[in-house]
């Protein structure tokens, strides 16, 4: 005892230690029988928890990973529509754009068409205006001429005509 | 009585126009006045005016058929 | 000119010269013995043809008219200022002629056959301005409808091509843009149009052609035309030269509808002459024939038998009447010749109802053999519905209570009256009249405001027209409406 006390240890150290190693024991097995239970009520609980949640996401994942499929086949779907689209929209262009170029082809020839009909008729008009110059100048010419040329033969002649006409009719 | 107007040129002559006279006097009766009217613008041949009916000989308007007749 | 050419000339000209003989020329001459008040006595030329054309110095014309023992009596054509006591006068030999033929399409002339929009007129065929009338085995019965495009006609007083219908009313009442609106209608339908204005101002007659030309309608319409400074002389010519036109093309075989606008300026006209020449005037100083001036011009209106050609001339003939009498004397010969008359009222006319026709006196005596068929099927009880409207409107201005039956009966003549006016120059096609008229058989306007229905009636024929555009080609180009389009409108109808 005397060894102990030389080194400090005392009873009442000593006595001090049992209480408290005493008192963690008892300490111990009270938070055991208290504690223990909740608490690892409580970490099932949460290991629990995190699982669902866990396979929650899994589950969001696969979905999402899903939903990307069918967005992937639309967009294929999608590309085909619109190169089909493409098609059926150049296919109308290039009929229209026949027609049109049919419809314009059309046009011109009436255009010229009309154009020589036109031209046919101004050289008609022309042609019966230049008659008509000849005529003119023709009988201008004649009329001149004859002013000078009837002489009093000319003029019997047509008395002579006139008096044989009344003749006739007066016998008749 | 009659009254009878006649247009000549001046290219008629006196005796072709008694000669006309003459003639009509014949056909149509010896009461006929004439009356003498000049016109260059008939170019020769005459207009005989008489009863009602006018005798266009002038050879003005056989020049206005003749342009007719060319243009049909 | 190269050679080739001046050759055939020469030899043109030389054949010709060849194949001449010398023509004197012989005619008639007469003298004017007195002048005045557009009436010229001409002393000598004798047996003269009556109506014959007398040429006066200065290449003015005149008609003979009064045919005497020593002399004629005629109305003179132009102004009177150039002929003087003394002129000599010589007779033609032809009547009244005017030219005919295609070369009229698109052109305004006078009734002497002078062109009077500028440009010249190069005719081939003349006729006489008096022609007898087709006889009574030339015809057939008048089947063809001719379509105004104005659905108050077009239903209930409908004109078929042959047709004399007389529009009647007072002065403006709307006939001209009746008259008008039919022949913007025609387009597209082979009908050519002759609108004939008689003494009508100068500035009228513009308006007139310049509606023509705005409604693409010249193309096919021959306008003959003397205005109010013309002479009395050819103010009477005007309608039978216009009447001779149109015969040039139902000579043809065409279809022809001719507007005498108006015919009570031409009897004025015609009684102005009368008395100038010193005729006895009889009613209403009307000389005695009067009648036979406007039976004669609208006895040539024809339907012609398929051996001559198939052709007819359907003629609206316009008068006016002074304050609503229609029992005055040249309104009741004329009523008594046509085949029905449209009569407008100047109380329609005001209270927002246009065309202001009024179905009770209104009357088309050849009826419903001219109807397309689809309208036969829409349009028959719309007279009687009016009329019984009518009626029972009287009674509802002393503010009675009326029983349901009564109120309904009210309500739908509101709605037809409301449905049949029409805006000017808004020509109704067959389908758009079709849809219009059973859409209100069947009750589809009953729930709506009267001021609303042919807003809704315009709406329901662009819908039919977008969802179903074959019924509208159907209709309008067969005439038809069969039963099963028929049902299918109901259908949609009700639907909308």
């Amino acid at each position: 005892m005397d060894m102990l006390t030389s080194l400090g240890i005392t009873k009442d150290l000593i006595a001090d230690l049992i209480i408290n190693i005493g008192s963690i024991v008892v300490l111990f097995v009270i938070v055991k029988k208290l504690a223990y239970k909740p608490i690892k009520k409580f970490m099932d609980a949460r290991a629990e928890r995190l699982a669902a949640q866990k396979a929650e996401a899994e589950a969001l994942s696969e979905e999402a990973n899903k939903r990307l499929d069918e967005y992937n086949i639309l967009l294929a779907e999608c590309d085909n529509a619109k190169s089909e689209a493409i098609a059926q929209g150049e296919a109308i262009a290039h009929r229209e754009s026949e027609q049109i170029i049919t419809e314009a082809k059309r046009t011109a020839e009436e255009i010229i068409r009309k154009a020589n009909e036109k031209a046919q008729e101004d050289y008609k008009k022309t042609m019966g205006e230049a008659d008509d110059y000849i005529v003119n100048l023709t009988m201008e010419a004649s009329s001149a001429l004859l002013k000078r040329a009837v002489n009093d033969d000319d003029n019997k002649k047509i008395v002579e005509e006139f008096l044989k006409t009344i003749d006739g009719d007066k016998n008749a | 009585m009659r009254k009878a107007i006649v247009k000549i040129t001046h290219t008629m002559s006196d005796e072709t126009y008694k000669q006309l006279c003459d003639g009509v006097s014949a056909r149509f009766g010896t009461d006929t006045e004439f009356e003498k009217v000049f016109d260059e613008t008939l170019v020769g041949g005459f207009v005989l005016k008489l009863d009602g009916i006018v005798y266009d000989y002038s050879v003005r308007t056989q020049l206005k058929n003749i342009k007719k007749h060319i243009s049909d | 000119m190269s050679n080739d050419i001046y050759k055939s000339k020469s030899e043109y000209l030389k054949s010709k010269l060849g194949s001449y003989t010398f023509e004197p020329l012989v005619y008639d001459y007469g003298t004017v013995k007195s002048v005045g008040d557009g009436v010229a006595r001409v002393e000598g030329l004798q047996n003269r043809l009556y109506g014959e054309l007398l040429e006066f110095k200065n290449d003015v014309f005149g008609m003979a008219l009064d045919l005497e023992e020593n002399g004629v009596g005629a109305v003179l054509f132009d102004s009177a200022d150039s002929v003087i006591v003394g002129d000599s006068v010589r007779g033609t030999g032809r009547v009244a002629e005017i030219p005919v033929g295609n070369v009229l399409l698109g052109r305004v002339i006078d009734p002497i056959g002078r062109a009077l929009d500028g440009k010249p007129l190069e005719a081939k065929e003349y006729l006489p301005a008096e022609r007898p009338a087709p006889t009574i085995t030339d015809r057939r019965p008048v089947k063809t409808p001719l379509e105004t495009g104005i659905l108050a006609i077009d239903s209930m007083v409908p004109i078929g091509r042959g047709q004399r219908e007389l529009i009647i009313g007072d002065r403006q009442t709307g006939k001209t843009s009746i008259a008008l609106d039919a022949i913007f209608n025609q387009k597209d339908k082979d009908v050519i149009c002759v609108y004939c204005a008689i003494g009508q101002k100068a500035s009228n007659i513009a308006h007139v052609i310049e509606q023509l030309k705005k409604n693409g309608a010249m193309p096919y319409t021959v306008v003959v035309a003397s205005t109010a400074s013309d002479s009395p002389a050819t103010q009477y010519l005007a309608p039978y030269c216009a009447c001779s036109v149109a015969e040039g093309f139902m000579n043809m075989g065409k279809d022809v509808l001719v507007i005498y606008d108006d015919l009570s300026k031409h009897a004025v006209a015609y009684r102005a002459m009368s008395l100038l020449l010193h005729r006895p005037p009889g009613r209403e100083a009307y000389p005695g024939d009067v009648f036979y001036l406007h039976s004669r011009l609208l006895e040539r209106s024809a339907c012609l038998k398929q051996e001559l050609g198939g052709g007819s001339i359907t003629a609206l003939p316009i008068i006016e009447t002074m304050g609503g009498n229609i029992s005055a004397y040249i309104p009741t010969n004329v009523i008594s010749i046509t085949d029905g008359q449209i009569y407008l009222e100047t109380e329609l006319f005001h209270s927002g109802i246009r065309p202001a026709v009024n179905t009770g006196l209104s009357v088309s005596r050849v009826g419903r053999s001219a109807q397309h068929d689809a309208m036969k099927k829409v349009s028959g009880t719309l007279r009687i519905e009016l009329s019984q409207y009518r009626e029972m409107a009287v009674f509802t201005r002393f503010g009675s209570d009326v029983d349901e039956a009564t109120a309904k009966l009210l309500r739908r003549g509101e709605c037809l009256t409301e449905l049949l006016k029409q805006g000017k120059g808004e020509p109704m096609s067959l389908f758009e009249q079709t849809v219009t008229l059973l859409a209100y058989r069947e009750n589809v306007f009953d729930n709506i405001p009267v001021k609303g229905v042919r807003e809704k009636a315009r709406e329901l024929i662009e819908k039919v027209r977008a969802a179903h555009p074959e019924y509208e080609f159907e209709i309008n180009n067969t005439g038809k409406l069969t039963d099963d389009i028929e049902e299918q409108l109901k259908r949609f109808l009700g639907e909308h």
